[in-house]
């Protein structure tokens, strides 16, 4: 049961993938590698479970942690106005 | 028996939500549809499957970090999402998708810069 939400997972990870790559502007973009990281936060405990390892779970809370720093750096790069980045 | 269809049942839940996630990107067509997506659908299936993971009993140490790492999740999704809406709309991504604009009419400039009517002085007010 664990092997398949593991399955599910990647599967829902692998469609927004997609989006992040056809997604039609760069917020688009952002908000699929936020979702993505949120799938593997997960996919990464639920693996800590199945391996039977619980320094996976360090590796999982430091992963949530820098992604939340990663995303709101990009969105207050996106933020000023009259950025590199077109819309 | 109770714990084996909690275990389940969360599992269940969680998968269904992230798969909503995935269905809710492709068929969304603006970044705020798929912001409301990103947030809701995600953090709930997240925190469903943590729930599913903490249920067959761990030891203290990996149940209080579960609990942390949850935690953590919940408080800054949103804030994360926000944070990317707010840019998006300053950047002027598909603001007719909005169709009561209720961001126009707040009086801050720097909001919405580029598609309607851009003063000339807002950029010196950007900095």
């Amino acid at each position: 049961m664990i092997i398949a939400a593991l399955v599910a997972i990647i599967v829902s990870a692998m469609a927004v993938f997609v989006r992040l790559v056809l997604g039609p502007s760069v917020p688009d973009r952002l908000m699929a590698a936020n979702t993505l990281g949120v799938m593997f936060f997960t996919l990464i405990v639920l693996l800590a479970g199945v391996f039977r390892t619980d320094s996976f779970l360090d590796v999982a809370l430091v992963y949530a942690v820098l992604q939340f720093a990663d995303v709101l750096i990009m969105a207050k790069y996106l933020n000023r106005s009259g950025s590199v980045v077109s819309t | 028996m109770i714990r084996t269809a909690l275990h389940y049942g969360f599992l269940v839940l969680g998968m269904f939500f992230f798969a909503s996630t995935a269905v809710a990107m492709f068929r969304f067509r603006h970044v705020y549809d798929r912001a409301h997506a990103a947030t809701k659908c995600l953090t709930g299936g997240s925190l469903s499957i943590l729930i599913a993971f903490l249920i067959p009993g761990h030891s203290v140490a990996v149940i209080l970090k579960v609990i942390l790492a949850a935690g953590f999740l919940f408080l800054t999704n949103a804030v994360s999402a926000h944070a990317l809406v707010r840019a998006a709309y300053r950047q002027g991504t598909s603001v007719e998708a909005l169709e009561p604009d209720e961001l126009r009419d707040e009086g801050d400039d720097r909001l919405r810069s580029t598609p309607a009517h851009p003063s000339p002085d807002s950029r010196e007010h950007d900095r």
